[in-house]
């Protein structure tokens, strides 16, 4: 058994975080790759961690980022890397660097599922999808608080929560299959994390499960088709969001559209974006 | 018990909800300070019970005082604020009807829950703190998502805790004694509200009351130290939270100041942050 989830987790590495299929856009073209956006993979000091860091070293994740946050314009340079913290996140501090911590991945690794979750008949996730969506969220969110700092974005409402929901909004942006593979990824990450989690209630984050809902709502509140399932009618027993939530839901999602386009788009390049958004991404 | 309450009330709650000011400042300072955006109303209630307490604001101009509080504010439609019987304990915003209400059942309820006179909850949280504060708290935070809706503002986060956020930013900009009942009083509603509830809802748009206690304290922390140093002292706010409440307030305020600012008459906001604002229970 042992062996093959780890032969499941070694397939599963080729599909880490938005990997791009066409040829051309692989190689990366000059112009598509944010400059300002200086990344690192730093060798974890616990040889536990080596074989994630030979993982996303391997598949370029760092690099992929650099060309998907091409059309990002920002007033100076900042780090994004990853490394060994001590703990599941290291905090942003003004200036940077972005930090993607080891140990918050190997989690992820950790309490994907051993293969398809299924809902009735459908699958709803994958193995595969549920590293890469908590992943791409991860690193979407990281960066997420750097761009609120270089950019001088107003953030109302806990910052942890604005960097969620802009890391759920961008997922959105590129089609069904991307939006329903990342969300429903992560979703499942956040389930099974909240599960017996002990919450801080003074903790500056929210509680995992609070995250749960939050992108599941604007999921929901983006495509109420594609996300029907989630809706109290359709999910049933599960209950993925209840109606009381559901019901807001458009909102939610209007508010963090109108958000994004008042104080991130000013500052994104609108042919590069197209370009962007052209590509395929996690196939 | 209930007489005493209605006593009190009787004598100054309706005074201090939302900072009455000076008799002598008023005289001079209260003609120019008019929102012509804002109306208010008192609806008078249908249950007897909360007669009383509706004679009192109405007396007390309570709401009067609030809107002279918002002259500063540029708004672009008018605002409807009231004092409303909800049959539950409640205040909202309706965006539709461009109108936040306060129940008086919410009143009433930390009236009922405020501690007694010389018995502050923890040594900090006096009577006056936790029927002035809350009220106070709850006003500002629908008021904040009035704003939020009116002036188009872009709500990066959860907006239940954007509209406490700017309720506890305000809060902090009328000096110490100010400040430190109305936290004190945003704190005793959470706590109270989290005592009530005890099984927290996650998946609710708002935040949990135990978290909310916090967003306000820290607030009061990270915006004046020195102020709410005890809260640290007496562990009521952990000391990991603390040493990040520096940067919430100043978030918080680069959120106000990008967001609200262009909004506010600057020189009405002058006159406004100069009356000496009273929150005590006398009115005196």
């Amino acid at each position: 058994m042992k062996l093959i989830v780890r032969a499941t987790v070694l397939a599963c590495a080729a599909t880490w975080s938005v990997a791009i299929t066409t040829p051309a856009a692989a190689q990366g073209s000059p112009e598509l790759r944010n400059s300002q956006i200086e990344t690192v993979y730093v060798e974890p000091k616990d040889t536990a961690f080596t074989p994630i860091y030979e993982r996303l070293r391997k598949r370029r994740v760092l690099e992929q980022l650099e060309l998907f946050l091409a059309p990002l314009r920002l007033p100076r340079k900042v780090q994004v890397k990853i490394d060994q913290c001590g703990a599941p996140f290291a905090d942003y501090k003004p200036g940077g660097p972005v930090t993607i911590c080891y140990e918050y991945i190997d989690q992820i690794e950790k309490l994907a599922p051993g293969g398809p979750v299924l809902f009735g008949s459908a699958w709803i996730t994958t193995r595969d999808d549920a590293l890469v969506g908590a992943v791409v969220i991860t690193v979407l969110h990281e960066v997420a608080h750097a761009v609120f700092d270089l950019l001088k974005v107003p953030v109302w409402g806990r910052e942890d929560d604005a960097a969620d929901k802009v890391a759920g909004f961008i997922v959105l942006q590129f089609g069904k299959e991307v939006a329903w593979r990342t969300i429903t990824g992560v979703a499942w990450f956040l389930s099974q994390a909240s599960e017996n989690a002990r919450v801080n209630y003074a903790d500056i984050r929210p509680a995992t499960a609070q995250r749960f809902y939050n992108i599941l709502c604007i999921a929901y509140g983006s495509d109420t088709k594609t996300f029907g399932f989630l809706s109290p009618s359709a999910s049933g027993q599960t209950v993925y969001l209840p109606a009381k939530r559901a019901e807001d839901c458009k909102y939610e999602y209007a508010q963090i559209k109108s958000g994004f386009e008042k104080t991130i788009m000013p500052n994104v390049d609108p042919d590069l974006l197209k370009k962007v958004q052209a590509m395929e991404w996690l196939k | 018990m209930h007489r005493i309450v209605a006593a009190w009330a009787s004598a100054g709650l309706a005074t201090t909800l939302l900072a009455a000011p000076c008799a002598q400042a008023q005289t001079t300072a209260a003609p120019e300070l008019k929102n012509p955006r804002i109306s208010i109303d008192y609806v008078e209630p249908r249950r007897a019970r909360y007669q009383g307490l509706y004679e009192r604001l109405k007396k007390r101009q309570v709401l009067e005082q609030l809107a002279q509080f918002l002259s500063p504010l540029k708004l672009p439609l008018t605002l409807r604020i009231k004092f409303e019987e909800c049959e539950m304990i409640n205040a909202d915003y309706s965006p539709l009807n461009l109108r936040v209400r306060i129940c008086y059942d919410l009143i009433d309820f930390m009236e009922r829950h405020a501690p007694p006179e010389n018995a502050p909850i923890n040594g900090l949280i006096t009577r006056k703190d936790a029927i002035v504060g809350t009220v106070v708290s709850v006003i500002l935070h629908e008021v904040g998502h009035a704003l939020f809706d009116l002036l188009d503002v872009p709500v990066l986060g959860k907006e239940e805790d954007a509209a406490d956020q700017i309720a506890g930013f305000i809060m902090l900009q009328f000096g110490k004694d100010i400040a430190r009942t109305t936290i004190n009083g945003a704190a005793f509603d959470w706590v109270t509200f989290a005592s009530a509830s005890p099984k927290p809802h996650f998946d609710d748009v708002h935040s949990t009351p135990q978290q909310r206690v916090y967003t306000f304290v820290c607030l009061g922390y990270g915006g004046d130290p020195d102020t709410f140093k005890d809260y640290v002292e007496k562990e009521l706010l952990p000391r990991e939270r603390a040493a990040n409440c520096k940067n919430e307030y100043e978030q918080t305020k680069r959120a106000f100041t990008t967001t609200i600012l262009p909004y506010i008459d600057v020189d009405m906001m002058k006159q406004v942050q100069s009356r000496s604002w009273d929150l005590s229970v006398d009115g005196k």
